[in-house]
């Protein structure tokens, strides 16, 4: 699967990822907030008021359809693919229903569970005598209830998010990330409340969840950056500097609206152009049938092995391969990848002796490794003109 | 791009260094940068007659006539024939008036046989055109005009009957040679030979395609025939076959004027709309007089780049008289 | 005879402009284009700069055009030009820029020329191309640039298809021809073969008594596209 983000230099963009993510939350914890209002009634729930755990997942359920579909919506807007952004959002409803009751519902349980009545009470009348009219020692009683609830919400809609881009990868990071910004989220949710100071609950949750969904966008894309291992840049044409990142196992590229990497504004490319399956540590692509033969560094290729720095051109639009190593430049963190053993800078050529291009006994040899571009700017060439000759 | 520098322009028109042709501009044509048996640039027609130069010069009545066509440096550098003509005759009326016909005629390139189409055309017209005048007393407009329209017809039939073995004729029977492949310009002008009393003389001119009459007077050519002067050059002409009829007007001539027919391989360099061109200021120079044949010949031959074509030229000075001294 | 000082006159020297724009697309270099496009220009330059006719009379212009459109050779005569910028294969396939390009820039050549005492010829463009362009409306500015009552400088083109050229495209885009390559042809052959046919055409024409576009033949490996209207030259 791939993500969207735009970037000028060689390495990805982290920022940019965390912070198009981030934006998305908080778009989503405004819908989430309108939408989970609609639960809320001047006596207390307006569906399964009778049931406390059954309310709090009709809540969770809505303001996680809110946040959820506006993160797994993002890369489709980004990517001005509005065919994109409604399957992904479609595909993934199921998920953020399902996991906001269930989050709701079990965070209810746990909350109810963890606190403890005598213990609030006691707290209650100590705010009174204290005139602590913000009451925080039952926000510290209650605190860690809310966030482990917060976080089990933020676990499962960052799983949604994954769903619908049916990448295994993306629900792992989304439920890493979810789950570390919705517990952040839930430890402050109370503390802005007393920020706030407003009479009334309503504004002080639609900051809590704009708080939420921000931090849940956020780290998700904290978390996808420093979990990617190979990107891609464009580096030509209407979508220079776009960068997408590759999840999966397989991804496919073409001009499809509904494929993880959509090159648009290129006749050339093919709906289903190339397929790059990563396995092992080592990435390979390969032509889809009916396609055209993409040129890897200036060769033209029907199959082949990418590595970073490599610069392939499908149709008329090129795309320079980054792969996460401990030479990479612009690279998000120093956290280490499977790939990171990898030096790029001192990559082998077919002749060295280096271990890297020893074959193991038994095995099959490695696919050949084209010559490394050069960094710097193409130039146009100089033709010089034949010497006049007299007639 | 790297570029050579030109040198920068000093005279418009010189003297040149070497034995060779005025110089117009600031640096000869490269045709012109080696002599002709040097060059490999200067060819001969192969089954003869590349007519190089014709030059006729006389006189007729008070007329002082100047002649010549030049073959091109396109003709020279193929090996073709030049493919311009004149013809100039003279005539005298029934009540002894003298006069002067000449024609010009330039062939069509995309004509395969223009150079014979040009001659047969200028000397079928010229000499109709010249018997048909003798035969009236006291020519006007409308006698001469009637003359200058049977004149044309009879041009384009007789043009397209040959014998193979003719002078100069395509190596083909009339048959298998179209129309299109002997077409050519014409222009043409009748001028009376005698002085006269206001002096001043009413010249008939006539032309079809792109062959220019100017006049000479106070130094200035004018241009006597249609000339387009946009943007754009437009080398597009029409010709004697493709045409109905030709396009005539009388007009005035001082006694210091200087009639002058000539073909588009110097008429395009005479003047650009109202303003003269350096050719035309030269030969403005040249031509206030009458000159001797050789210098006359070699005016003709300037030297000037993109110049290629056949040159010809008819110049009629009137009341040579004036010229005594 | 003696020289005359006159400066201030302008001389009238004939000159036909030949504009040669060239795609520089991507794929250019995939098929070969590009190479065959920079190996034909010293043999164009030669031809022309060895004619002493052709050379005199005119003058070449070299424009490329991907995404945005470049002089690469701004109009001179040949044997004015000792090295020339080569094409090389960049992004898109922009025809408005390439046109709109052109209408500037023959507008501007066209007045300097003037300016300097010459008189111009209608300006020729060679157009080739090997695939669709990516820009959906470019027939606005070939129509800006090609309609004698909008541009008074319209010039004649002749279109060249190589590759995943389209048929109705190249022709749209020729004026007073166009030529298709055929589907079996190796486009580089085929660009090989149109360079040596603009090359003949320029020289053809240029060496004209009276100078006027020679259309080449077909080049080989390519077949001559029928035009809806034929322009007048």
């Amino acid at each position: 699967m791939g993500t969207y983000t735009s970037s000028d230099s060689k390495g990805l963009n982290a920022g940019r990822v965390t912070l198009v993510l981030g934006a998305a939350g908080v778009v989503g914890g405004l819908l989430g907030f309108g939408l989970g209002e609609i639960q809320i009634s001047e006596s207390g729930s307006r569906f399964f008021g009778d049931s406390v755990n059954a309310s709090s997942a009709v809540y969770f359920a809505l303001v996680l359809l809110g946040v959820g579909a506006a993160l797994v919506a993002s890369q489709g807007i980004s990517e001005r693919n509005a065919q994109k952004a409604w399957a992904t959002v479609l595909r993934s409803l199921p998920a953020i229903l399902v996991g906001g009751a269930v989050a709701g519902f079990v965070a209810q349980i746990l909350y109810t569970e963890m606190l403890n009545a005598d213990e609030i009470d006691k707290a209650i009348r100590l705010c009174n005598r204290q005139g602590d009219y913000s009451c925080t020692a039952v926000d510290n009683l209650v605190r860690p209830a809310r966030a482990i609830g917060w976080m089990i919400a933020g676990g499962l809609s960052g799983l949604a998010l994954g769903v619908g881009f049916q990448s295994k990868k993306r629900m792992q990071n989304g439920v890493l990330g979810g789950a570390v910004g919705g517990l952040v989220g839930g430890l402050l949710f109370d503390s802005v409340d007393n920020i706030i100071g407003s009479g009334s609950a309503q504004p002080s949750r639609l900051v809590a969840l704009l708080l939420i969904g921000a931090l849940m966008g956020a780290l998700i894309g904290l978390v996808d950056t420093l979990r990617t291992d190979m990107w891609l840049t464009v580096t030509s044409g209407e979508m220079t500097g776009q960068q997408f990142i590759i999840y999966d196992e397989t991804t496919t590229v073409g001009c499809a609206r509904n494929i993880p990497i959509t090159i648009l504004a290129d006749r050339d490319v093919a709906e289903h152009h190339i397929s790059i399956r990563r396995t092992g540590g080592s990435t390979t692509f390969e032509c889809l049938p009916t396609a055209s033969p993409i040129t890897v560094n200036g060769s033209a290729s029907s199959s082949g092995s990418l590595s970073n720095g490599d610069i392939i051109k499908i149709g008329n639009t090129e795309i320079r391969v980054g792969e996460r190593t401990s030479s990479s430049p612009g690279t998000a963190s120093s956290a280490t990848t499977r790939q990171a053993h990898v030096d790029t800078s001192s990559r082998p050529d077919l002749y060295s002796h280096s271990p890297e291009s020893e074959t193991p006994a038994g095995a099959a040899p490695p696919p050949p490794r084209r010559n490394q571009p050069s960094a710097a700017p193409k130039k146009r060439p100089t033709i010089q003109m034949k010497p006049e000759t007299d007639n | 791009m790297s570029r050579k520098k030109r040198r920068p322009k000093k005279q418009l028109i010189q003297a040149p260094a070497s034995p060779g042709p005025i110089v117009i501009a600031d640096r000869p044509s490269t045709f012109h940068s080696k002599p002709w048996w040097v060059s490999n640039w200067w060819n001969l027609e192969p089954t003869g007659r590349s007519d190089d130069v014709t030059c006729d010069i006389g006189t007729v009545g008070d007329l002082a006539v100047a002649a010549a066509t030049i073959r091109g440096n396109t003709h020279r550098h193929d090996g073709n024939r030049c493919e311009d003509a004149f013809f100039i005759s003279t005539g005298t009326t029934i009540s002894g008036r003298s006069f002067l016909v000449a024609v010009i005629g330039d062939g069509l390139g995309s004509a395969k046989h223009s150079s014979f189409g040009s001659r047969r055309a200028t000397q079928l017209f010229g000499n109709h055109l010249t018997a048909s005048i003798s035969k009236t007393d006291t020519p006007n407009e409308e006698t001469v005009n009637t003359a200058v329209d049977a004149a044309f017809e009879m041009t384009k039939v007789k043009a397209s009957k040959w014998k193979i073995g003719d002078l100069s004729a395509p190596p083909l029977s009339p048959a298998k040679v179209s129309s299109a492949d002997i077409e050519t310009t014409l222009t043409f002008a009748v001028v009376p030979a005698d002085p006269n009393a206001n002096k001043k003389r009413t010249v008939l001119i006539g032309s079809v395609g792109d062959s220019p009459i100017f006049k000479l007077s106070e130094n200035k050519w004018e241009c006597l025939t249609d000339s387009d002067n946009g943007d754009i050059v437009d080398s597009a002409t029409r010709g004697v076959h493709s045409a109905d009829r030709l396009t005539t007007s009388m007009v005035s001539i001082a006694d210091t004027d200087v009639l002058f027919l000539t073909t588009d391989g110097i008429g395009n360099f005479i003047s650009n709309g109202a303003n003269m061109l350096a050719v035309g200021t030269y030969l403005a120079d040249r031509w206030r007089n009458p000159v001797p044949l050789h210098e006359f010949i070699n005016d003709m031959t300037f030297d000037l780049s993109s110049a290629d074509d056949d040159r010809t030229a008819i110049v009629c000075w009137p009341y040579r008289d004036q010229y005594l001294s | 005879m003696s020289a005359t000082d006159v400066e201030q006159v302008q001389t009238g020297e004939q000159v036909l402009p030949f504009y040669i724009v060239c795609d520089e697309s991507a794929s250019m270099a995939y098929n070969g284009g590009i190479d065959a496009i920079n190996n034909g220009l010293p043999d164009l330059h030669a031809s022309i700069a060895s004619d002493p006719l052709v050379n005199d009379k005119s003058r070449i212009c070299l424009i490329s055009f991907s995404d945005d459109a470049e002089v690469l050779c701004p109009l001179a005569p040949a044997s004015d030009i000792d090295a020339l910028p080569g094409v090389m294969e960049k992004g898109a396939t922009s025809f408005s820029a390439a046109f709109r390009l052109l209408k500037t820039q023959i507008a501007q050549d066209i007045a300097m020329l003037r300016a300097d005492g010459f008189q111009v010829f209608r300006p020729a463009v060679f157009f080739i191309s090997d695939g669709e362009p990516t820009d959906s409306n470019w027939q606005d500015s070939h129509r800006e640039l090609t309609d004698k009552s909008l541009n008074p400088h319209a010039p004649n083109i002749i279109a060249f298809g190589v590759d995943r050229a389209d048929a109705d495209t190249i022709r749209q885009v020729g004026t007073i021809a166009a030529f298709l390559a055929e589907q079996d042809v190796n486009p580089g052959n085929a660009l090989k073969e149109i360079m040596r046919a603009l090359t003949n055409s320029i020289v053809q024409s240029s060496s004209s008594s009276n100078p006027t576009l020679i259309i080449p033949p077909a080049p080989d490996g390519t077949i001559s596209l029928p035009l809806d209207v034929m322009d007048e030259t």
